[in-house]
């Protein structure tokens, strides 16, 4: 197994959208390895987002191309793309984007039920995870009954459910106050550190950035050591 | 498994909307496409039970379920019509006659009406007959007798052991017409259940029709089948039975075809009307999945990045319709058959109207099972097209902008 899990090979990404076309990446060449935890930090609308959507596959690049474990995601179907997310990529926003129409449990089940994981074990996994994220008490609660700092901890269970490699983290407590911010970074750089996952983190939090493997700065459509 | 969790999510936004807000949109769907069902199943089977009824019972009192119309001059008629009795499917062959007459009573009032002539064993060959005419007072009329239908004796005052004179015009020619007055006592009064025959119906012993008051065209034998329905396609065994290919038959849906067709197109018309019913809901049900998709972006550009396709996430939203649409079918369906069921008990229809004693409802499997696919194909297809927008969404711009 290679040690790269995401590649990004002169990956260029134009905004034609609006009335003057905007740059944010070209020539990009940069890769990640499996294990390592890196923070990526910038100024607003360098495009860390859209960095951590192209490694995703939610965002296509408009030349070159980017590869998650071998396979080069920037050119796959949305078919072929869809069992590739499910298996090797867990997503927390800053946004917690937890369905209100599901129960916290059945908000972390929803991944391992998409990928067809059976559901005793999946279930375990999910009861595993959410006691890990102190929710235990929680399981059966809609959203709407849960805090912030809540909401951001069962969305980072979900991401985990089915066993990712590669965790993508875009300003996971840009929306929360200090103290679940903490705690939800230490759970996010616990969890990601124990069960070996490779962690793209976007922040703007230095201390947060400090506390990644690495740190790199997006300036210029380019990933510079600070 | 990967199938469930599509139908889970519809399920749950159908149930969450209804918690959400109320009577909203999707309760509004379903009650209007389950009031269409309701209505279509309610009306048709009154149709249907109105039609039926006519079929079983007036056809079995007036114009048999097929006739035979022997020429003029047919000389072994008698023997043809033995021929015709032995013929699979059919129960009775009866000799009759119709003839017009004016009708005159002791009291001195008039009424035109139609004399039909019966031989004297009718109710005991034609068990349809026998069932279906039910008598008042007295009995079937032997020779120099008469019997009155009740309207008709009502109106001219006349009753049993009362006499009436009928009046029948015979001659060479038009011109040369003679009327002849004639005495009959009355033996009987009878019912059928419609206004218009007993008002205008005189039952004569069929010799005396023969003889005094029915032309020689004004003969016919009328045949009863075991299946009414299957008049039309029996006339062929009959003519070859009969031996004579070029006979003469015309069944009961000839007797009434104005008729027949006049329920028909109503029954198109009606089911074309309440139809618009479903189109009206079914745009209603396309604009609230449209909003409805509107509103769970964040969950779809979620699902995506989580690893399903927007094309089966369409189904969640088309799953929605078939919900609504499944739920709406059966409720109006029983509401309908409920309906159904309490048509002549709750008198909704005047029986006085119909000039039957009671408008019964027949629902027919496949007409309900027809309204029940309308009502499923109107909300999924409407839910269906609406669940395109599913396919607009941009995950990556959603996640990023929420």
């Amino acid at each position: 197994m290679s040690d790269v899990i995401l590649e990004f090979r002169q990956v260029g990404r134009v905004f034609t959208e609006t009335a003057e076309p905007v740059t944010l990446f070209q020539g990009l060449d940069w890769s990640l390895n499996r294990g390592d935890s890196v923070a990526i930090m910038g100024e607003s609308g360098t495009g860390k987002s859209t960095l951590l959507h192209l490694a995703a596959a939610l965002d296509q690049p408009t030349s070159g191309s980017v590869w998650l474990e071998g396979q080069e995601i920037s050119r796959m179907g949305e078919k072929a793309l869809s069992p590739l997310r499910t298996r090797s990529v867990g997503l927390v926003f800053q946004f917690h984007f937890l369905l209100k129409e599901f129960s916290v449990l059945e908000n972390v089940l929803l991944p391992s039920w998409l990928a067809g994981t059976p559901k005793k074990a999946a279930t375990e996994r999910a009861l595993a995870l959410l006691e890990r994220v102190g929710l235990s008490h929680r399981l059966g609660h809609f959203p709407g009954q849960l805090s912030g700092g809540e909401r951001q901890r069962a969305a980072l269970a979900r991401a985990l459910i089915n066993d990712p490699p590669l965790l993508l983290a875009d300003e996971p407590t840009g929306n929360l106050d200090e103290k679940n911010a903490e705690l939800v970074q230490n759970l996010l750089l616990e969890l990601s550190a124990d069960a070996k996952k490779t962690l793209l983190l976007v922040t703007h939090d230095r201390s947060f950035a400090a506390r990644a493997g690495y740190c790199l700065h997006l300036r210029g459509g380019q990933l510079v050591r600070p | 498994m990967k199938g469930l969790p599509l139908f889970f999510l519809a399920f749950r936004y159908v149930l969450s909307r209804r918690r959400h807000r109320g009577f909203g949109s999707v309760m509004l769907s379903l009650l209007g496409l389950a009031a269409g069902v309701l209505t279509l199943n309610a009306v048709l089977s009154v149709m249907n039970g109105f039609q039926m009824t006519y079929i079983d019972s007036l056809v079995e009192v007036s114009s048999s379920h097929l006739r035979w119309l022997p020429v003029a001059d047919e000389p072994d008629s008698i023997e043809v019509s033995t021929l015709l009795s032995r013929v699979p499917g059919v129960v009775s062959v009866l000799e009759e006659s119709e003839s017009q007459t004016l009708v005159q009573s002791d009291a001195g009032r008039q009424r035109g009406a139609l004399v039909r002539g019966l031989p004297s064993d009718a109710l005991q060959k034609d068990p349809g007959l026998r069932t279906h005419l039910k008598w008042q007072e007295g009995g079937l009329p032997q020779r120099g007798e008469v019997a009155l239908g009740s309207a008709l004796a009502a109106s001219l005052g006349a009753f049993p052991g009362s006499s009436v004179k009928l009046t029948s015009l015979s001659g060479p020619s038009f011109s040369l017409l003679e009327p002849r007055v004639l005495e009959y006592r009355v033996v009987g009064v009878f019912g059928t259940g419609y206004y218009d025959l007993d008002a205008n119906w005189v039952i004569a012993n069929l010799s005396d029709a023969k003889v005094d008051l029915a032309g020689a065209t004004d003969r016919y034998f009328a045949v009863k089948l075991n299946h009414p329905e299957d008049a039309s396609w029996m006339l062929a065994s009959l003519a070859r039975a009969s031996g004579r290919p070029e006979a003469e038959f015309r069944t009961w849906e000839d007797f009434n075809r104005a008729f027949f067709q006049a329920l028909r197109t109503e029954k198109s018309a009606m089911m074309l009307l309440v139809g618009l019913m479903f189109l009206v809901v079914g745009v209603n049900i396309a604009f609230s999945q449209k909003r409805a998709v509107l509103e769970h972006r964040d969950d779809l550009a979620l699902l995506v990045a989580t690893g399903t396709t927007a094309a089966r996430l369409r189904w969640v939203f088309a799953l929605e319709g078939l919900i609504v649409g499944l739920a709406a079918a059966l409720l109006g369906t029983f509401a309908g058959w409920g309906v159904s069921l309490g048509v002549s008990s709750l008198g909704l229809f005047s029986s006085e109207a119909f000039y039957i004693p009671e408008v019964p409802a027949r629902m027919i499997a496949g007409e309900v099972v027809g309204i029940a696919l309308a009502c499923l194909a109107s909300a999924t297809l409407a839910a269906w097209w609406a669940s395109g927008q599913v396919l607009k969404v941009q995950p990556g711009e959603v996640l990023k902008n929420a």
